[in-house]
Parts: structure tokens; C-alpha cells; sequence
């Protein structure tokens, strides 16, 4: 990471325990994903130090809106850890589905921005949890991942051609997700 | 969406190393080390050096790989906490009418102080 300062002991173990989940699950080949890892790229950016982190303490969604107005190129994907987040997992992710659409109207003037999220009781997690990670943080925390639509889009057709979606398609209702994003991708490609 | 919308009335802005408002935030040619950002009222509130002095920090340290550059003091944006309008700095009631120091300020919120007794303070202030 990128001279990564952590204002307490809990975001220091908090980086520490994603660094180690990548390393522990999400790096190893997984039977959900037709044997690819459920993120190929994961482990490289933290090598290449292109993952930085934001803690998000309140309801506030500033730093979520000044990481997508200001984006900074040097970096491949803004993690802002949410340790207020909603508790009901479709409320969570209704609001980055409509963030994404706010981004592609050109709220934030750069429309190539995607946001993800990671909420501590999706049914996903089951399919990469594995039981045997230590957790190294008692709190729960939800994420939400700051990206380029376009890296992330060319990055998932490579990967679809793989198979890498097959199964998990399957499993779980990643349909609708797959291709909100595409619309919105071909939707900036329309705009460039 | 409140808050986004709220975030949209702000009307955030791009400010040049020169201190001037460049235009819209997002606009930033450097996408490696974007301008400084800040609500159009905080940026109208500022002097244009007070402008430039936050908006070359952050290049500054945007350079050297730092993520997240806070703000100089003076271009500190409050009240965001609570999701609340970027605050605006707290005005005199009425003019200053002491005598005036170069490089000094009355501190405020002192109540009434005999004049020989005045807080000074030095630094990056201004009398109002």
C-alpha cells in the first residue's frame, strides 16, 4: 500500500485481516468458480501496492464521494470499510445499484467508476468461506469496493470466458449483477 | 440518496495550485494526483492564497504516494461529520476597532477583556 496510516490498532488489524483473507481465500482455487481463485487479481495489487484503504465510522458517505470525484489512477481499487453500515444486506447493496446509476449520469463528471459491495451476510460469502480462515477482527465491518468500471468490466469478460462465472451463476442470482454492469459499461463506451 | 443530493447542492469545486477555482471536481486532467476538491462555499470563503496553500499540500503529498490529504486548518471543511452543509467560519458580531498588530489577531469568544489584556494570536489569522 501506498504509505497506509492507521489513525488506531483496529484499522491496522482490519488491513491485516484482509491481507491475510486474500492470501487464505481469496487467492486459492475455488470448485464455485470453475476452479479459479474468486479473485484472480486480488493478490497482485496488494503486492503492487494499488489497494488503499478508507474507514468509514458514520453515516456519512463523503469519503465514498470524494474517492469517486477524485479518483487517483496510481491505485486499482479504494476499499472503504464500513463500520456503520446498514444492517439489512439489500438495503446495503440497493444503494451502491443506485450510486452506479448516479456515476453513470455523470454525477461524479467521471462516469468509468463502479462501486461493489461486501456485506458481512450475503449468501456470496458462503461460497469462498471455507471455515478454516482466522479471524483476526471480533467487529463486524461491511466493504465497499471503489473501482474502474472498465478495468473491472474487461477484467469479468476475460474471466466469463473461463468459465469463471458458470457455477456461480448457477448458485447464485450474480445475474442481475453481471449484467447491470455490462449495461453500464457499454452505456460509458457510448459516451467515450 | 439525501446525502448524494446534498453532496450535489455543495457544488464541489477544483482548486489550481494557484489558488484558483478551476472548475467543476472530477475535471482534474492528472488523473495519477488529482486537484484538491473543495465545496464552492468553503473555496469562496477562503483567500485565494489560503486556497493555493491547501490545494499545493495536497499535490505535495498526493506525489509522495499519501492517500488521503486532510486539509490546511483554514480549509478545514466542518460540519461533514453529521452529513450536514460544509460550515462556514464563525464572523465577527461586530468590526474589530482595537488597535491592530501585524501578524496577530484578537482571539474571539473571549467575552469582554480589558483592552490591555487581549489574547493575541500569531500565525496564519486574520483580523475580521
Amino acid at each position: 500500500m501506498n504509505m497506509m496510516a492507521f489513525n488506531t490498532g483496529k484499522e491496522q488489524r482490519i488491513c491485516e485481516e484482509l491481507i491475510s483473507w486474500t492470501e487464505h481465500t481469496l487467492s486459492k482455487p475455488n470448485i464455485f468458480y470453475n476452479g479459479l481463485p474468486p479473485c484472480p487479481y486480488a493478490q497482485k495489487a496488494w503486492t503492487d501496492k494499488k489497494i488503499a484503504l478508507l474507514f468509514k465510522y458514520d453515516a456519512n458517505m463523503q469519503a465514498l464521494y470524494s474517492t469517486l470525484s477524485q479518483w487517483e489512477d496510481a491505485l486499482d481499487l479504494v476499499i472503504i470499510i464500513d463500520l456503520n453500515f446498514s444492517e439489512d444486506p439489500e438495503d446495503f447493496h440497493d444503494y451502491l445499484h443506485g450510486l452506479n446509476e448516479a456515476i453513470s449520469m455523470g454525477v461524479f463528471i467521471d462516469r468509468d467508476m463502479w462501486v461493489m459491495g461486501f456485506h458481512p451476510r450475503d449468501e456470496a460469502n458462503d461460497f469462498v468461506d471455507d471455515q478454516t480462515f482466522m479471524q483476526l477482527v471480533e467487529d463486524e465491518y461491511a466493504m465497499i469496493f471503489v473501482q474502474r468500471l472498465s478495468k473491472v468490466q474487461e477484467a469479468a469478460d476475460k474471466l466469463a470466458k473461463k468459465g469463471y462465472y458458470n457455477h456461480y451463476m448457477e448458485e447464485y442470482n450474480a445475474e442481475e449483477i453481471f449484467e447491470k454492469r455490462e449495461t453500464l459499461y457499454r452505456r460509458l463506451k457510448s459516451w467515450l | 440518496m439525501g446525502q448524494l443530493k446534498e453532496w450535489v447542492k455543495q457544488d464541489w469545486v477544483r482548486i489550481g495550485s494557484d489558488g484558483s477555482i478551476k472548475g467543476k471536481c472530477g475535471t482534474s486532467k492528472d488523473k495519477s494526483n488529482p486537484d484538491r476538491c473543495l465545496p464552492r462555499s468553503k473555496a469562496n470563503s477562503l483567500s485565494k492564497s489560503e486556497r493555493a496553500s491547501t490545494a499545493r499540500k495536497k499535490k505535495r503529498e498526493g506525489s509522495k504516494g499519501k492517500q488521503v490529504v486532510s486539509n490546511t486548518k483554514a480549509a478545514k471543511v466542518k460540519k461533514m461529520a453529521n452529513g450536514g452543509v460544509a460550515g462556514y467560519e464563525t464572523r465577527a458580531k461586530r468590526p474589530f476597532q482595537g488597535r491592530s498588530a501585524p501578524g496577530t489577531a484578537i482571539a474571539r469568544g473571549c467575552g469582554a477583556v480589558l483592552s490591555s489584556r487581549r489574547k493575541r494570536t500569531r500565525g496564519s489569522v486574520s483580523q475580521a
